[in-house]
């Protein structure tokens, strides 16, 4: 596996292709499983109102409402996050850890190197879409009796060159980017905006806004459903910018200067001493250097600026078509004895109602990945040696972590609060009649999941490595997650239910406030914070 | 002169893989000291468990009486540490790192910060991910200097250092030695702990084998000894010699290569009496002498063959 650099990459992606595999095999097999008529008729009667979503196309077949529900955005979303990562760290992330030095010292070719590494996330993409492809089939044939291999694999690559197509995005900004996370989340960023584009684009009839987003193309193909023609042109218009933006990173690679952007401009420093002095009366007066708290706080800024400023976008969006679709909602659930059973403790004749629906199904997800990732910088720190020097000075390890922890758990508390302000002030701006009194439980109750979170990462980091506290905390969220979805269409152990934390959230929109949960899950974020100091107050701090 | 490290059958080890194994020594108040050792010898641990960063399987190590491990934050307050190896938050700027480093520390000496910037040529405008590995060691050195600390515990600090900044890191550690502060270094390089030092102590595979001073370890006598026979010769004649480190036949059968510790009169005589006629001597250098604490233990075997 280490003989070239694109199986030694490939070998960096075993367990992404086998966790991304697996999981969407398992989304799909227990998709088509749990796919009954009066699932099927639920769906199709709702799938109208939700139009700005997908465009519902033989929702009477099991095929047609995995589509809608998985193909249409969620599942696009949610694979091209990964090879975001990947891209964006496929030749910036050596360059930041200094490997790339070494990797170019050897008599490789910057061309040949970026496209082996491109060539890999290509096979890797391609082994997720075969795995993709074997979970579908085998839902389809179990409810079926017959399974449509071929338009399994086309979907998943369809799927795939989606994610691709993401991932050269990252690619490419990260020539322009001097670290890895910008260009992450510079990309994150762009597939949020398409996502909005292509929603705008389909609610605004005859609109162009949605050519303009990869989502577009991407649906113009549904292999799955074997009425449905598809345009391979779509495809092929993807294919086709992922292979440009590839050509473009590989040309900037190959004319830049590692460690620099592309097109850096070239810093004078005609007068050194000048220059020193300049430096150094700069960072005197600046505050972020005062404490490790206000550091965290500042090192998170732009990221943390970024995530806010989705959520409240996602907020703002839900918020304003809420009025035009209350109506209609409720009566397709009137109307829709499945519904009716699904939606049984869901108040939909209320805006609020269908605020928690539509909008309250997913924050408390946003806000808890949100706090994953403030919280992973710790683990990236101690792993990376980053804390070395910082331990050196006369700062108790204690003090070091709370105000790492404390200064997390500030960030992640804005979310809450201007998720609350957004939907307050935002009612009161389109005269929405909401609950204000449940919204603001609703907002306020996603916070205990975010300590959670954040001290579950604090707890393990201590003693295990960065990619081992990342695989454990996401395979808990993923399963606590999946867990809430699927509760009542697949049976479940009730005790797994009391360790899901979106299960413990419960429906605070629609009155259920359970002060008990609130309260435990504040407990053991407490009780999962003193087991990271007791912990690192006895753990060797690593080297690098 | 008071005692400021001590430490005492310091014990740590990585699970199955050995650290350093009962460490024992201690250094004066005012003393330069040297630690050297080939690479994974043990020096980078034993000074990470000084800092307190690495919790010692057993025995003891103390700063100015301090436990290293459980007054951790009381001994950073006496001590500048360069690390081996460092990173930081490489969006940072070698400005930012210092002033940061400097608050962390209850603040510092502005004035003797920016002469220590200057003395070393170190451009604090850059983010540390552009420096190189020399200008990474150059804040490095500041930062361990910067807040004029009672100890310096500095981790092989003219790695990669040009000679002329080298120069200066010895003037830095001269002018530290005449305000009576301690210097706790490690280094691989004999010329400068000859150069820097009082006292050296030698470690090999996790174990201290020998602390004296520079001075001493000089006086070490040992000597290459070829001795050439008129018939074939046997190394059964020197192997139980006092003094005789090692023995192995030479070029052809007539020959025997020795090295002899101490004085070589009952070498002489015991070739006289076999009927040598040639001997030739010949005293190794200092860096040898090194070369010989460094080498793998060897069994009684591998040296008399």
């Amino acid at each position: 596996m280490f003989r070239s650099i694109w199986s030694k990459t490939l070998r960096d992606y075993r367990v992404p292709i086998l966790a991304w595999g697996i999981g969407l095999a398992l989304l799909m097999f227990v998709g088509f499983a749990t796919a009954t008529a009066p699932v099927l008729a639920a769906f199709a009667s709702i799938a109208p109102l939700v139009g700005f979503l997908g465009e519902p196309v033989a929702m009477q077949t099991p095929a047609g409402y995995i589509t809608f529900r998985y193909m249409e955005t969620t599942l696009p979303l949610l694979l091209s996050f990964w090879p975001i990562l990947v891209g964006a760290r496929l030749v910036r992330g050596e360059e930041e850890r200094g490997t790339m030095d070494v990797l170019l010292g050897t008599p490789q070719a910057r061309t040949r190197l970026l496209l082996e590494k491109i060539g890999t996330l290509v096979l890797a993409l391609l082994l997720i879409a075969v795995l993709f492809a074997l979970g579908a089939v085998s839902g389809e044939a179990r409810i079926e009796h017959h399974a449509d291999l071929f338009g399994a694999l086309l979907t998943g690559l369809n799927l795939s060159l989606f994610a691709f197509f993401f991932g050269m995005v990252a690619l490419l900004l990260s020539q322009f980017t001097i670290s890895r996370g910008a260009a992450a989340g510079g990309a994150s960023g762009l597939l949020l905006l398409t996502l909005l584009l292509n929603i705008a684009g389909r609610e605004v009839s005859g609109s162009w806004l949605q050519y303009l987003s990869p989502f577009y193309y991407y649906n113009l193909n549904r292999p799955l459903i074997p009425s449905f023609t598809g345009a391979p042109a779509g495809a092929l218009v993807l294919l086709g910018l992922s292979l440009l933006l590839a050509a473009i990173s590989v040309v900037l690679f190959a004319r830049r200067d590692i460690g620099r952007t592309a097109f850096a401009w070239q810093r004078t420093s005609a007068n050194g001493k000048h220059q020193a002095e300049r430096s150094l009366s700069r960072a005197e007066h600046a505050v972020s250097t005062r404490a490790v708290s206000l550091r965290t706080l500042t090192a998170s800024g732009w990221s943390s600026f970024w995530w806010l400023l989705g959520m409240v976008a996602f907020c703002a969006a839900i918020l304003y078509i809420t009025p035009s679709f209350q109506k209609p909602f409720y009566n397709a659930v009137q109307q829709t004895p499945w519904l009716a059973q699904l939606f049984f403790d869901t108040p939909t004749n209320t805006n609020t109602g269908v605020l928690g629906t539509l909008l309250f199904t997913f924050l408390p997800a946003l806000v808890v990945i949100f706090g994953l990732v403030l919280a992973l910088k710790w683990a990236a720190d101690l792993e990376g040696g980053r804390l070395e020097l910082i331990f050196s000075t006369p700062q108790a390890r204690l003090r070091v972590l709370l105000e790492r922890f404390g200064a997390n758990v500030l960030v992640v508390l804005l979310a809450p609060v201007l998720i609350w302000l957004v939907l307050i002030i935002g009612a009161q701006l389109i005269n929405l009649n909401i609950n204000q009194g449940r919204v603001l439980a609703a907002s306020f109750s996603m916070l205990p999941l975010a300590l959670i979170t954040i001290g579950l990462v604090y707890a393990l980091a201590g003693r295990l490595r960065y990619g081992a506290v990342l695989g454990l905390v996401t395979a808990y969220l993923a399963l606590s997650y999946l867990e809430e979805t699927l509760e009542g269409l697949v049976p479940i152990p009730s005790w797994i239910g009391q360790i899901s934390i979106f299960h413990l959230y419960g429906n605070p929109i629609f009155g259920v406030m359970d002060w008990g949960h609130v309260l435990g899950m504040t407990g053991v974020a407490i009780v999962l914070l003193v087991i990271s100091l007791v912990q690192f107050r006895s753990a060797d701090i690593k080297l690098g | 002169m008071a005692t400021i490290i001590q430490t005492n059958q310091l014990t740590k080890s990585y699970g199955r893989s050995r650290g350093i194994i009962e460490v024992t020594f201690d250094i004066q108040e005012g003393e330069i000291f040297g630690f050297l050792g080939p690479n994974g010898a043990g020096k980078t641990t034993t000074m990470r468990t000084l800092m307190g960063l690495l919790r010692p399987g057993s025995g003891s190590a103390t700063i100015d009486g301090l436990d290293c491990w459980k007054e951790s934050t009381e001994v950073k307050k006496l001590v500048g540490y360069l690390p081996g190896e460092f990173s930081f938050d490489p969006g940072l700027r070698g400005a930012q790192i210092l002033e940061y480093l400097g608050h962390l520390r209850g603040g510092v000496d502005q004035a003797y910060l920016r002469s220590l910037v200057e003395r070393l040529g170190f451009d604090p405008s850059k983010r540390f991910r552009e420096y190189s590995h020399g200008n990474k060691q150059k804040l490095g050195l500041v930062q361990a200097f910067m807040h004029k600390p009672r100890l310096l515990i500095l981790d092989e600090p003219t790695s990669g250092l040009d000679p002329l900044n080298q120069q200066e890191f010895y003037h830095m550690v001269a002018e530290v030695r005449s305000d009576r502060k301690t210097v706790f270094l490690s280094s691989h390089i004999l010329p400068e702990v000859e150069h820097t030092c009082d006292r050296v102590a030698i470690i090999r595979e996790g174990r201290l084998v020998k602390i004296d001073h520079v001075s001493s370890l000089k006086d070490i006598h040992q000597h290459d000894v070829e001795i050439t026979f008129a018939g074939p010769a046997s190394v059964d004649w020197f192997k139980n010699v006092a003094g005789v480190v090692k023995v192995a036949q030479g070029g052809d059968e007539r020959t025997l290569q020795l090295n002899v510790q101490g004085a070589l009169t009952e070498i002489i005589k015991i070739a006289g009496e076999h009927n040598a006629t040639n001997i030739d001597t010949r005293e190794p250098t200092l860096e040898e002498v090194f070369l010989r604490f460094y080498e793998p233990e060897q069994s009684p075997a591998t040296l008399v063959g």
